[in-house]
């Protein structure tokens, strides 16, 4: 059972998830490279310029540890490069469960995605300026000196600090995707996880993915906000398990 | 008693009240959802609006589109991960006087169940923060851009020597020949004169040229190329110090030799490295006293030195006498290009060794040290005396 965390923090997101499934699943937990504890220097502009470099990266991690069939956990936006991978390779993923998904935030034609164009420009344009986040980027000082990793380790008392210009390509990449033309393709089960008041996934979003995925299933929560894994995780385990034992 | 001598001062829980609507920062108070609970005055005048208007809305709500998505990305993971996050910048969203940028932080706290009975936020309005910090930010992206040019700059300029030293050096070759050709020509005494100038010019030439060589090789590709052998080492210093003996006949250079073994080095660059100590002292030392030429092999390092009496090198000038293009006071001329010592210590890094000097009233001592290959350098103090 492969977990996958979103734009924003990295593997934590799952600590009140996953320890419920380690009875009965080998757990696989990594951080997306440019996220949390992931080597840096590893970041390329030009792969990570699309989903597809990060869901290629999903289908490493299996392939290296020779996992097949396997439940992919993905939140947000992670949840998306699952159902890339999943068209890749098939044969890697028995069920997708994807916690607040969107295959496109903006708004077209007759789509809810949550925003429109102005206001995703306007997210990037502030990440741009670095009127978001931490105070002024320090972080540089760490991208430029990879084998002084302490530097880093002492100025992440959070789980959530990026280097701010991978945190900017993330947010691009993330939110001017549109994979909606992959839906109808999904061969692999999916259960669609949605947030009641989610702002980044509203709940029409889930509604689109159930109606053009074919084999899924889509459940609603009580939990509010973008994160259930972190807001709920209790109703998050049982919906994730309810799911797998009714498969 | 202090509110007999007050009588105004209203009762604590009015004051308090007071001080959390009319701070000089904004308080938000939500539920362990995030549905907020109270807001201060404050905020809501930022926000051009009434306390009442934000009840049961989320914290994001507040916050202009970029800080919603942060907020929900970043923040709020962070609290239930963390507890809390401090001093982030987000902006608040607009609503009529533009998005004021703020610094925001945020706490959870916990009930016994482990589950979050409420959050608290305070915000502080930073537009002159942003706006330093803006100028910051210009500043170190010019700092960078320009640094980059000058590194670019920089790189040409060594490529440049490196060409320009290849390509003199086929001339002079040339001319070198054609010299001594012309010297077993049998010319007349007044040519023979000529011939020697000629000679002795162009083999100062060819030197420089090779230092300058040198100089680009060790900028442009990490160091001075040495191809290590075995090496009879007091073979070689007796060989160095005959060729300056031929040169100075009437300076006199002391050897004192502790050699027992074998060193491992490149001999032709460490001729080059010593020669040119030697070569230095003979410049610039005093010409009543011997130099002393010395060298020491111990089982996890060797080294030679080179000392002389006379004038001490300047403390200022010591910082830069291993840098490239530096030459010691202004007669030039006989020092040609200030490259000698910068490469005689390129040549010892390129041996793992290190070349240093030390200099007073007494004398001046020139040391280079490495360690032998199995045992690695350990730092000892070279006892650099001067006998005689």
């Amino acid at each position: 059972m492969m977990f996958a965390h979103g734009f924003g923090c990295d593997q934590n997101m799952w600590r009140f998830v996953y320890p419920a499934f380690g009875a009965d699943y080998k757990i696989i937990l990594f951080d997306h490279v440019g996220a949390g504890s992931s080597d840096l220097s590893a970041y390329s502009y030009k792969k990570y310029n699309s989903l597809d470099g990060y869901a290629n990266d999903i289908i490493e991690i299996a392939n290296t540890l020779g996992v097949k069939d396997m439940v992919f956990v993905g939140h947000s936006v992670s949840a998306v490069m699952g159902l890339i991978a999943a068209g890749i390779a098939p044969e890697l993923f028995k069920y997708l469960i994807l916690v607040s998904p969107s295959p496109s935030y903006i708004n077209q034609d007759d789509y809810i995605g949550g925003f429109n164009r102005a206001e995703i420009e306007e997210l990037l344009e502030s990440l741009n300026n670095n009127h978001l986040g931490w105070s002024m980027a320090i972080a540089p000082v760490i991208m430029g000196n990879p084998d002084r990793k302490e530097l880093g380790d002492e100025l992440s008392n959070s789980f959530c600090k990026t280097d701010p210009e991978i945190a900017k390509h993330f947010a691009r990449t993330t939110f001017l995707t549109d994979k909606r033309d992959i839906l109808q393709h999904a061969k692999v089960p999916s259960l669609i996880l949605q947030c009641s008041n989610d702002i980044i996934a509203p709940v029409e979003v889930g509604h689109y993915m159930h109606e053009l995925m074919p084999n899924s299933k889509l459940v609603i929560m009580n939990a509010t906000g973008h994160c259930p894994n972190l807001s709920a995780p209790e109703e998050t385990i049982a919906a994730i398990n309810s799911y797998l034992h009714e498969s | 008693m202090n509110h007999k001598l007050f009588p105004d001062l209203s009762p604590l829980a009015k004051d308090f009240d007071d001080f959390f609507e009319t701070a000089l920062c904004g308080f938000v108070i939500t539920d362990g959802d995030g549905k907020i609970v109270r807001v201060n005055s404050r905020t809501a005048q930022w926000l051009n609006s009434t306390p009442d208007q934000f009840h049961g809305k989320r914290f994001s709500d507040l916050l202009a589109v970029g800080g919603k998505i942060y907020f929900e990305t970043h923040l709020w993971p962070l609290l239930r991960m963390q507890g809390y996050f401090d001093e982030v910048a987000v902006e608040l969203a607009n609503s009529g006087h533009g998005k004021m940028p703020v610094y925001i932080n945020g706490y959870e706290r916990k009930g016994d169940n482990n589950q979050p009975l409420f959050m608290r936020f305070t915000l502080f309005r930073a537009s002159d923060r942003r706006l330093y910090e803006e100028n910051l930010q210009i500043a170190k992206q010019l700092a960078e851009d320009k640094l980059n040019i000058e590194q670019q700059n920089a790189k040409i300029r060594e490529q440049f020597i490196a060409v320009l030293g290849h390509d003199l050096r086929n001339p002079l070759s040339g001319i070198m020949s054609a010299t001594q050709l012309l010297a077993r020509t049998g010319i007349n005494e007044r040519g023979e004169r000529l011939v020697n100038i000629i000679q002795s010019g162009s083999k100062r030439m060819y030197e420089m040229i090779n230092n300058i060589m040198d100089f680009a090789r060790g900028r442009l590709g990490g160091g001075i190329p040495v191809n290590p052998v075995i090496v009879n080492l007091e073979e070689l210093l007796n060989q160095i110090s005959d060729e300056l003996k031929v040169a100075w006949p009437d300076r006199q250079i002391e050897s004192d030799f502790e050699i027992g073994e074998t060193v491992e080095c490149d001999p032709s660059r460490m001729s080059q490295l010593i020669s040119n100590l030697l070569a230095n002292a003979i410049t610039h030392g005093s010409t009543e006293t011997p130099i002393v030429f010395k060298a020491l092999v111990k089982s996890n390092f060797w080294e030679v030195s080179v000392s002389n009496n006379g004038s001490p090198i300047p403390e200022k000038a010591m910082a830069h006498i291993f840098h490239p293009f530096y030459r010691e006071g202004v007669q030039s001329s006989q020092n040609g290009l200030g490259l000698g010592l910068y490469i005689a210590s390129e040549i010892a890094k390129s041996h793992n060794g290190t070349l240093t000097v030390t200099s007073d009233d007494h004398k001046t001592c020139f040391i280079f040290r490495a360690p032998i290959a199995s045992h690695p350098s350990q730092i000892n103090i070279f006892n650099c005396t001067i006998t005689g």
